[in-house]
């Protein structure tokens, strides 16, 4: 929902996909504007901005920024990007007080809970990561493309887990991920500690949005997972499943001077069953509500992106916050690099309760 | 200079992961004093010394039976005038056996002051009542905040009831602002029995100190008429590693006998998706098992200013955060409070009572 306010005005047309080594299919970015466009708009070709110019503009778009959307990319000369950041931002702001004031003034009434952290995070989301879009046209982008992968991956990786009940563990997986048409199949099994620590995941999704799984730009999917988690240590297994929709916009799709950025949420629901060593098993539901920001790499090599996941049943958990611990969810960041077209590099850290981080290897199979 | 900046983040992340342990470690300070001749230690942490002056000693009692143990050098010998506040209004103040001092008036049922002439050397007092066994009934509520200048509603309701103490989940104040806890403190008066409680993270906003000195420890146990009380500092949204060893080994120790457990963070919301709770579920869930396998009968939580019954690994659990904070919409709740009653052999049997 937020990512279609965030579309409205954008141009929707797709061009037919392509299989280069690493890129998407091109994204669409502006259209060619003719020369008898409204005068506000800005000429075809890039504006000249001077080092200068651009440091102030990037400087603008850090500090004042925050509360001027759209003051960097105004600042280089590019209006309509800055528009469209404004409509973006105000579109993320305008949910945050639609879905966080009544659960202010209800004091975190059960029944807004769902409609009210769904659009508090979502339009933080779209409020955040357009203030650093704006960063990012002050600096003149990057030039990134999204990459396009391959119909099979397999991956390895190796997590350390580090929390304050534990000490360190390191948690070793392997997985794979398949694409076909719109559909996406994923699983990954990992255990640490001779198998105290142990954690299985299957994740299928299909892309109901411009519809190649593939694609790694602009989409939304409708995913649906299993999560098992059996905890040794902690004497506690639990089994989530999960139902949500994930979007993701390329930036470019607003305007070519956000080329090469996304913003992503990812919205739904889940129910965890918990076994322990001795009582009851328990049910509980769990709230899925996560944002992330971030570019693609330049010559569509891989993406970075930083996020905030409102959830607090992973193995993270929730930051201790200050005065608001409990409320806040973990956040981090990840990173994917094609080495090669086909050997990629990944790396991820989280934040919460517990720290998280991972290094892995995915080989992409043609 | 992106790596150092992202390094630096990092650093201060990890720095606050136990943002509750310097709270933990000075819990074990908790009712110790020394000075004008004296060094008093309270047993089990289960009070606070307010005041220790030349001849006065003040003690705020966490629990219905206390136990001093007061090392007399040969300049403090001589009278004194010791007070104990939130006390039972039948409490006693013995030594050897034998009830010790003489009364003084007491400006109301739950302070109990004795004039007494203590000798250099060590004594060993205790103070609490003649009943240890019984059916016992008490009252339980949380999240007093903004409801502060009007508490003495619910207190007044609750006196009603009759019960022999108050267990209380912490919240007991919007900020943990001095002027707060004074008004308490004057709140508390017009409440005929004694109330012992944990802290919230209301009360985090200021220097924990400021509740510990007053209120005694935020993580303790006590035992009255077979029944565990064991209250856990979770005022961060979970409990910091020395306070979840320290609660392990206090439950472990209540498994034989009928045991309930307070802290202010429900572990688990029973609203799940709302997540009013721990901050890690996992470490939630850690602890639910630990309770599970401790025999607990009954687990009472605050923070989210509603009702609600329910139960974790086949636990009764109750939040109640009716004690005048700013409450849920739409719950049909309000201000309230819980009566329990607790019998040898006998599930607790739990009701609610709303106050307005």
């Amino acid at each position: 929902m937020a990512l279609a306010a965030a579309l409205v005005a954008s141009p929707a047309a797709a061009a037919p996909p392509a299989d280069p080594p690493f890129a998407d299919p091109p994204v669409t970015a502006s259209p060619p504007r003719p020369a008898e466009a409204a005068p506000a708009d800005p000429p075809a070709d890039p504006p000249a901005v001077t080092p200068g110019r651009r440091a102030a503009a990037i400087a603008l778009a850090a500090i004042p920024g925050l509360a001027v959307p759209g003051l960097g990319a105004r600042v280089v000369g590019e209006r309509r990007a800055a528009r469209r950041l404004l409509a973006m931002r105000a579109v993320g702001l305008g949910m945050m007080v639609v879905g966080g004031v009544p659960l202010l003034v209800t004091y975190g009434s059960a029944k807004l809970v769902v409609p009210g952290v769904h659009l508090s995070v979502a339009g933080s989301g779209l409020f955040l990561v357009g203030w650093w879009a704006d960063v990012y046209a002050a600096a003149g982008g990057g030039g990134g493309a999204p990459r396009r992968r391959t119909p099979i991956e397999l991956s390895a990786d190796a997590t350390w887990i580090d929390d304050a009940f534990h000490g360190g563990r390191a948690l070793i997986g392997v997985g794979g991920r398949g694409h076909r048409g719109r559909w996406t199949l994923a699983a990954r099994v990992a255990g640490a500690h001779a198998g105290a620590l142990a954690q299985a995941r299957v994740d299928a999704a299909a892309r109901v949005w411009r519809p190649d799984a593939r694609g790694s730009g602009t989409g939304l999917d409708v995913r649906a997972a299993i999560d098992a988690i059996r905890d040794d240590d902690d004497r506690v297994t639990t089994v989530t499943g999960e139902l949500a929709a994930r979007g993701r916009l390329h930036l470019a799709d607003l305007d070519r001077a956000l080329a090469g950025s996304f913003v992503e949420l990812d919205a739904g629901l889940g129910l965890q069953a918990v076994a322990y060593r001795a009582g009851d098993a328990d049910l509980a539901g769990v709230l899925i509500s996560r944002f992330a920001g971030g570019v693609f790499l330049p010559c569509a090599r891989g993406e970075v992106a930083v996020f905030y996941d409102h959830r607090r049943d992973t193995l993270a958990g929730g930051l201790p916050a200050g005065r608001a611990a409990g409320f806040f969810g973990s956040v981090g960041a990840t990173a994917e690099v094609a080495i090669t077209p086909t050997w990629i590099a990944t790396a991820a850290v989280e934040f919460g309760s517990a720290r998280l981080a991972t290094l892995g290897v995915r080989r992409g199979l043609r | 200079m992106r790596v150092a900046a992202v390094l630096l983040a990092g650093a201060a992340l990890a720095a606050c992961a136990r943002p509750g342990e310097q709270r933990a470690l000075d819990d074990a300070l908790v009712g110790i004093a020394d000075d004008a001749g004296l060094h008093v230690v309270i047993t089990d942490r289960l009070g606070a010394v307010r005041t220790l002056t030349q001849g006065r000693l003040e003690i705020w009692a966490a629990a219905p039976a206390i136990e001093l143990t007061v090392d007399v050098a040969t300049g403090g010998a001589g009278r004194w005038q010791i007070t104990v506040a939130n006390a039972l209004p039948d409490a006693e103040l013995r030594e050897g056996g034998a009830p010790l001092g003489v009364p003084l008036p007491a400006p109301r049922p739950t302070v109990l002051v004795r004039d007494v002439d203590l000798s250099s050397g060590r004594h060993v007092l205790t103070v609490g009542p003649a009943d240890v066994a019984g059916p016992l009934r008490i009252a339980a509520m949380a999240d007093i905040q903004t409801g502060l200048p009007t508490v003495d509603d619910v207190f007044a309701a609750i006196a009603t009831t009759n019960p022999r103490f108050v267990v209380c989940m912490g919240d007991l104040t919007e900020r943990g602002e001095l002027d707060e806890y004074a008004l308490l403190d004057r709140q508390l008066t017009t409440l005929p029995v004694p109330l012992y409680t944990t802290l919230g993270n209301h009360e985090l906003w200021a220097e924990a100190a400021r509740y510990q000195g007053r209120y005694g420890p935020a993580s303790f146990q006590f035992t009255f008429h077979d029944v565990a009380f064991t209250f856990a500092d979770s005022g961060d949204a979970g409990l910091d590693p020395i306070v979840e060893e320290a609660v392990g080994e206090m439950l472990a120790a209540a498994a034989d006998r009928q045991s309930l457990f307070l802290t202010h963070f429900p572990p688990v919301d029973p609203v799940g998706i709302r997540d009013g709770a721990f901050r890690s579920r996992r470490d939630a869930q850690r602890l639910i098992g630990t309770l599970a396998t401790s025999g607990v009968d009954l687990a009472l939580y605050g923070h989210i200013h509603t009702y609600a019954e329910f139960e974790h690994a086949g636990i009764p659990a109750f939040v109640s955060g009716g004690g005048g904070a700013r409450p849920e919409r739409w719950d049909g709740i309000g201000r309230h409070f819980l009566v329990i009653d607790l019998a040898p052999g006998q599930p607790p049997i739990v009701g609610v009572r709303r106050v307005d």
